[in-house]
């Protein structure tokens, strides 16, 4: 038997990525409650695997771990070495990402076994679980082969993966309007898909050796690398549902809310923000304009979002509008970044983690309100918190976390970012204040639709006393606490995640 | 011995001069003879044996009266006469005016306590005065205070007897002139009590000892506030020896007096509105003579 | 163990606390016991450790317990004279207030206390970790979680609508003002020196912007004062604190105004003594405070004056006495360059008054709480006269009310005394500072016309209640705190040398060397009494054990007068002119008190309007880029493929002619890029 601590990072990362992979495959024959174990174990698994990663690489964060496993064919049969387009590899930015992504997977199985059932008020579901847990568990590992990527060309390949899994997942219910919504992420995601190719051949055409490296852009004469740089960001923007992309996101609300929230908090929108942050940690000399770009446009976003949930009714809609103004923060962090301040671009990520838990504990907190009330309009519900007093900790906790109140982690994340911004000065300072307004608004928005939603006399009945929904119940206490530490584990990883100058 | 005078003067002297208004000016005015000058004290003495009616079984009506008076005595305590008050080492004017509004305040109490419409209504009209009356007297004791640099009575009279007369001090003391009958709740401004119309007020429901010590206090406090403004604004005579000085100290004050019940026989009470508007005024006169002050005038 | 480890420990049994009520909720007798236990113990500690901070006047620091290393920030306890004054407050606040919820909180079985006693520790925690860190970083951190769990306690009551709508108001305008702070915070330490948020980095940084940019500096601290005056209810900031006060449970209304309103204070002494170094900034921003502070106590109290609920009452009454001591604090900050004796005594009479008004502010609210507990309404009109069945509160309440109106005696009177002596003689140098004392003065004695009416409609008078009120006092558990906490009024108005010789340790830590005179060069010797040389004369003197004594010697004389006559008692009905009046019908209504008076400020603190934002439909459709962009671009796409898919007609012959034609094309489009050799 080989002594656990023998086994390095690099072991864990094939099975890593196999196992969601293996789960998918089982689930698609199974039924029911088998199905729910299943994935649940298969969920498991995947996690333990990511933390013994993640685990291993604390040991030294600035390592990077490979697993080589395919080359290229070089078509054109040049001297040119193949490019190498399979490598899972793991590092700190990677290991970020996997603990995002396998976490809230992980919480998203556990919380669908009860979310998906008859005795969901909003959308009773008798059948179907296993191909739900077959396109979530494809998703999982599909973001787990994102984070683990070792290069352009594999992120492409699992990002296109998550593209499929997301038009799926989204059409679930099969009605008429989560068709439309499923087939409009198709179609909106992949043009931004393009893009990606676009930027990817024009890598392959103009670089030699490792065309594909996560550090190819500081390779590229200035002029090309900004044009790179443009197609990746746009691929991102459609991805991460940015302006002017950003109307898939909440259509996407007719899936069923645990997807909801996996595509919000941890998969889908983040692998866009994370091609970002990929870029600008790894590539130097990016030029000015491009940062002033990503940023004007984060922050048109932003504030386009923010008038946007003022007026809406929809709870899961506000969210997803509030989701998509955090990316922005999230890009703009890159932006800042990419302007040279490295405790911006700590910021930015953090908030990957920080957004990823408050915005899923939100998510789950939300679809517990619809699993027991069947509506999720802010003018039909009130005094949930006397009926769900769980519900109501998890969407306060949420979205004091999203909001930024400390000691909670959105404030530690939007701390960073505005002392980035206000340390570059200039325009950079400008959009540091600006970031801070919208905060401020949200923030009041948020405590008002709390309010609003989870004080005064209850709307509705006290569920049964049997339907305790532990499943969800539980992955909504430990996304809140989770809410409270990530911080301190985040951190110090963030810190060794290297900004390209 | 200082004690002595001081609490004399304002315990004996007090109610004297009530009787020496209301002989000589207020009779004379209404063109008949008039009790005898000592007729208050007569008052005083039945009244404290007369019988206590008690309405309302209230600490606060049974302490509030001797509450009253011994705060008019630690207040005359505090204040110069003629020479060095007895315990003006330890307050000083604000120390003074704190003390002379606790007297205030027992009426108040007094009036909410019996919870009678009237006497809730003088409550109101008493701290409604107060409440414009009070800053006038501050404003001026600042004012001399400014010029002093010091809050000590003592120090401004002497200050005021060496360097005066300062135009602010004068302009102080003409506002504290103003507000002089109000101060000892004589016409046009005895409006809280307003014997015609709500029955004494706050003391609608006093009778015999209590009501004989809320008067005693009163006619003890009309001399406090002239000995204020006798002493400080008008300083002469502060140097001659004992028992010259406080000889001129009583002159001054039974002057002032008796120009204030000169005052009160020939006005009409005002209503309480027009008496805030009339005060509003004379707190101006007030604020004008402290800037006065500030500017080293 | 050193003496910081006592707050270490205090913090982590509040903690443990929190977690151990949340277990007990559901027993909601226990839960409130072993709440007051925690708490009990931890203030203990907390308050051994500030005692030993002032008598031994040396600040006590501890090990780092949390590294931030992006930002360079490390967590310390620490506790210098200055936050000592603060922990001592809080602790008695602590005690006090939780022993009077264990029985407060039982009646209203609709709230879980899950919502309560946890938060309420936490809160304790971070009101003590507020106090006793000197970074920045941190500071904000706590202060907002303090922020966070009295929003939670402000909105207990979640079925009330006023309450929802307080808290609502209350959290997001002190997240907005914190949001300012954090700004100011984030700008000194990008212009630091040595990057981090330590107090004296920051302070580094600032006397370096001084130099060169001060304009930035005015903009840091007007963001900052703004930012701490919102905390501190200094109007017009502090709007949110009359509608918030009155709606949480009262034992936590009194934590409210007693302890979290203090903060502010804190915060804007620690920004202009620890980030600001001692400059023409000082006086400016000194000024502009001593005129916030007379504002407030303007506005506040005159506004007090017109409330006919005693909560609202009480919360007006907390802005107008913040206003005092914001007015002291402004003139200490003033006057510190240029007259440093009167600034001195102008910041201890600040802080005077701010541990006097955390005593019996907080009484008042337990007597408001009591009375409320008893009665069940805050309406002045619908219950009076509780001295008859609840003697200690309504004695205590006197008490309180006296002492915060200045009945000289009681500890108010000590330093608003204090305030108008170092603002009278502080005019000499400033005098615009003379105008903003008589503003005081005479708001002081409006403070004593509403505290007469409070008293007087709640406690003295008639007994008026409805028929279900049980006619008793409050339980004993009620009972405690409040007396507890009527001894400082008594003891410190008494023998206020006694408080002034801790605060002088306390103030004098907070100024530069060399700024602050000998302690007897100030007050004088006297244990007994406060002889005040404020310009190396004797300016000022309150001497309350021989004025006392001597007002007891004349009460005995009037006492020895008015029984010359041994007069006989008899019992009468009220004498109503001689007509039969049920009492009702006659009864003096609370709002017709001091009516004509109200009448000349009725406009001043008018309701604040609530925006309705109208829907607007025309931005909406703009920002709907699918309805005008993406729709319509796939239609056109649609016909466009409809006419290719035309050329499919099924025809081979067709299907051949496409052939030859393409490749009739690529031939020619493969001719025209061939170069050739």
């Amino acid at each position: 038997m080989i002594a656990i601590a023998e086994i390095s990072a690099r072991d864990l990362l094939v099975p890593l990525v196999a196992a969601p992979l293996i789960g998918a495959l089982l689930c698609v024959f199974l039924k029911r409650r088998a199905s729910d174990y299943v994935a649940a174990i298969f969920a498991t698994i995947t996690l333990v695997l990511a933390a013994g990663a993640i685990g291993n690489l604390f040991s030294d964060l600035d390592a990077t771990h490979r697993v080589p496993l395919g080359w290229l064919v070089n078509i054109a049969g040049e001297s040119r070495p193949a490019p190498l387009v399979f490598e899972l590899s793991i590092d700190a930015l990677g290991a970020l990402m996997l603990f995002v992504v396998t976490v809230i997977g992980f919480l998203v199985v556990i919380y669908s076994s009860e979310y998906l059932s008859p005795r969901n008020v909003e959308h009773p579901v008798a059948n179907g679980k296993g191909r739900y847990y077959a396109w979530l568990l494809l998703f999982v590992g599909a973001m787990v082969g994102i984070a683990l990527a070792g290069n352009f060309f594999q992120l492409f390949i699992f990002w296109e993966i998550t593209t499929l899994c997301s038009w799926a997942l989204i059409s679930y219910y099969q009605d008429e309007a989560s068709l439309r919504a499923g087939f409009k992420a198709l179609i909106m995601t992949a043009i931004g898909g393009l893009f990606f190719v676009l930027a990817l051949v024009l890598m392959y055409l103009n670089l030699d050796t490792d065309p594909f490296a996560f550090d190819a852009l500081g390779r590229l004469a200035p002029g090309l690398r900004s044009l790179v740089f443009v197609f990746l960001l746009v691929a991102a923007w459609a991805k991460a549902a940015q302006f002017p992309f950003f109307t898939w996101l909440p259509d996407a609300m007719a899936a069923p809310t645990p997807i909801s929230c996996y595509l919000h908090a941890a998969a889908m929108v983040k692998a866009g923000v994370y091609l970002i942050a990929r870029v600008v940690s790894a590539s130097y000399g990016l030029s000015y304009g491009v940062g002033l770009l990503t940023g004007i446009m984060a922050l048109a976003t932003i504030f386009i979002v923010v008038f946007l949930f003022l007026f809406q009714d929809d709870l899961k809609k506000i969210l997803a509008l509030s989701t998509i103004s955090h990316l922005g923060y999230i890009l703009i962090g890159c932006a800042l970044g990419a302007w040279g301040s490295a405790t911006a671009f700590q910021g930015g990520l953090l908030h990957i983690a920080a957004h990823g838990c408050g915005k899923g504990l939100l998510f789950l907190s939300v679809g517990m309100i619809t699993y027991f009330t069947g509506t999720r309009r802010i003018s039909e519900l009130s005094g949930v918190g006397r009926r769900l007093p769980i519900v109501a900790v998890g969407f306060f906790v949420g979205a004091f976390t999203v909001t930024g109140v400390p000691p909670l982690a959105g404030f530690w994340s939007k701390f960073l970012i505005l002392t980035g911004g206000l340390e570059l000065g200039g325009f950079a300072a400008v959009i540091a204040i600006l970031l801070l307004i919208e905060s401020m608004i949200a923030f009041g928005f948020f405590l008002w639709v709390g309010q609003r939603v989870f004080f005064g006399s209850p709307s509705f009945d006290a569920p049964p006393a049997k339907a305790v929904a532990w499943p969800m119940t539980t992955a909504v206490i430990i996304l809140a606490v989770l809410c409270l530490v990530v911080t301190l584990f985040a951190l110090p990883v963030i810190q060794h995640i290297p900004l390209g100058m | 011995m200082t004690f002595a005078i001081n609490l004399g003067l304002v315990l004996l002297i007090g109610p004297l001069l009530a009787g020496v208004v209301r002989k000589v000016v207020r009779a004379r005015v209404h063109s008949r003879k008039g009790p005898p000058i000592v007729q208050p004290f007569y008052d005083l003495f039945k009244l404290l044996g007369k019988e206590d009616l008690q309405s309302v079984a209230s600490q606060v009506v049974q302490y509030a009266p001797l509450v009253a008076f011994a705060s008019v005595l630690v207040a005359a305590l505090l204040t110069p006469m003629g020479m060095r008050a007895p315990l003006g080492q330890y307050g000083d004017m604000i120390v003074f005016a704190y003390f002379i509004t606790i007297a205030a305040v027992a009426v108040v109490m007094t009036g909410l306590a019996c919870s009678s419409p009237y006497s809730m209504m003088g409550a109101g009209r008493e701290v409604m005065m107060h409440l414009v009356v009070e800053p006038v007297l501050i404003i001026c004791l600042i004012t001399a205070a400014i010029k002093a640099g010091s809050l000590l009575m003592w120090d401004m009279a002497a200050w005021n007897y060496v360097n005066g007369p300062a135009i602010s001090m004068v302009a102080a003391a003409v506002a504290l002139f103003l507000a002089l009958q109000a101060q000892v709740g004589k016409l046009p401004f005895d409006i809280p009590e307003a014997d015609q119309e709500i029955m004494g007020g706050p003391f609608i429901e006093l009778s015999g000892p209590k009501l004989a010590m809320f008067q005693w206090a009163f006619f003890a406090r009309q001399v406090v506030y002239a000995s204020v403004l006798a002493v400080i604004f008008i300083p002469w005579g502060l140097t001659f020896a004992f028992p010259w000085n406080v000889g001129a100290h009583l002159l001054k004050v039974i002057v002032l007096i008796v120009l204030v019940g000169v005052i009160d026989v020939v006005n009409p009470r005002l209503r309480i509105d027009q008496a805030m508007s009339y005060f509003f005024g004379v707190i101006f006169v007030a604020l004008v003579a402290m800037a006065f002050a500030l500017i080293g005038a | 163990m050193a003496v910081i480890d006592l707050l270490i420990g205090a913090l982590i049994l509040l903690v443990v606390g929190a977690a151990v009520t949340a277990l007990l909720a559901k027993r909601r007798a226990m839960c409130g016991y072993v709440a007051f236990l925690f708490v009990a113990v931890a203030s203990v500690w907390v308050g051994v450790a500030a005692f030993h901070v002032l008598s031994t006047g040396s600040p006590i620091a501890g090990a780092p317990v949390l590294t931030i290393a992006p930002l360079n920030s490390s967590l310390v306890f620490t506790v210098d004279g200055l936050s000592a004054v603060f922990l001592l407050i809080t602790s008695l606040i602590a005690v006090c207030t939780t022993l009077f919820s264990v029985r407060y909180m039982l009646v209203d079985e609709r709230y879980s206390l899950v919502r309560y006693y946890p938060i309420l520790l936490l809160f304790f925690a971070s009101v003590i970790s507020v106090v006793s860190v000197r970074n920045m970083l941190f500071f904000l951190v706590f202060w907002e979680f303090m922020t966070l769990a009295s929003y939670v306690l402000v909105v207990f009551e979640t079925d009330n609508a006023d309450a929802r709508r307080a808290g609502l108001q209350y959290f997001i305008a002190t997240h907005i003002a914190t949001g300012g702070i954090l700004l100011a915070t984030i700008l000194l330490y990008t212009n630091a020196p040595v990057k981090s948020f330590e107090f004296e980095a920051l302070l580094e940084s600032t006397r370096a912007l001084m130099a060169t940019s001060p304009a930035l500096i005015h903009l840091i601290l007007a963001l900052f004062v703004i930012g701490f005056a919102t905390k501190a209810g200094i109007l017009p900031f502090g709007f949110w604190l009359p509608n918030a006060h009155p709606v949480a449970p009262s034992p936590f209304s009194a934590v409210l105004s007693g302890c979290m309103v203090k903060i502010g204070v804190y915060g804007v002494l620690v920004v202009f003594t620890s980030l600001t170094p001692l400059s023409h900034f000082t006086t400016v921003w000194g000024v502009w405070i001593a005129v916030l502070g007379t504002v407030s106590i303007f506005v506040a109290s005159l506004t007090a004056l017109q409330q006919t609920d005693s909560k609202r009452l009480l919360a007006f009454s907390t802005i107008g006495q913040m206003g005092y001591i914001w007015l002291a604090l402004g003139v200490g900050l003033a006057l510190l360059r240029i007259s440093p004796a009167v600034a001195v005594v102008a910041l201890m009479a600040g802080l005077f008054h701010l541990v006097n008004h955390a005593c019996f502010k907080s009484l008042l609210f337990l007597n408001a709480g009591a009375a409320l507990y008893r009665t069940g309404t805050r309406d002045m009109d619908k219950a009076g006269g509780l001295m008859r069945i609840m003697p200690v509160t309504a004695v205590t309440a006197i008490i309180a009310a006296l002492a915060i109106s200045g009945i000289p005696g009681l500890n108010g009177f000590a330093s608003k005394w204090l305030i108008f002596e170092s603002g009278i003689v502080g005019g000499f140098e400033i005098p615009l500072l003379v105008f903003l004392v008589v503003v005081a003065i005479f708001i002081s004695a409006v403070t004593l016309a509403y505290y007469m009416k409070f008293l007087g409609m709640v406690f003295v008078g008639k007994l008026h209640i409805g028929q279900e009120v049980e006619r008793r006092e409050v339980p004993v558990s009620m009972l405690v705190p409040q007396v507890l906490m009527a001894i400082p009024c008594v003891a410190f108005g008494v023998l206020p040398m006694l408080a002034l010789k801790y605060l002088y340790v306390a103030a004098n830590g907070i100024l530069p060397a060399g700024y602050s005179p000998a302690f007897a060069s100030l007050f004088g010797s006297s244990p007994l009494a406060v002889n005040l040389s404020l310009s190396g004369l004797r300016s000022g003197a309150w001497g309350p054990v021989a004025i006392l004594v001597a007002f007891v010697g004349c009460l005995v004389l009037g006492y020895l007068i008015s029984r010359m006559g041994a007069a006989q008692t008899r019992e009468v009905p009220m004498w109503l002119c001689g007509e039969e009046h049920d009492f009702s019908e006659v009864r003096y209504p609370v709002h017709s008190f001091l009516l004509t008076f109200n009448r000349y400020f009725a406009k001043l603190y008018p309701p604040i309007p609530v925006p309705r934002l109208p829907r607007p439909t025309a931005i909406l459709k703009l920002l709907d880029i699918d309805r005008w962009l993406y729709y319509p671009g796939l239609r056109w796409g649609e016909r466009i493929i409809r006419v290719i898919s035309a050329t499919h007609a099924g025809f081979p012959q067709l299907y051949v002619l496409w052939m030859i034609v393409g490749a009739a094309l690529a031939v020619i489009v493969l001719f025209s890029m061939g170069g050739g050799p």
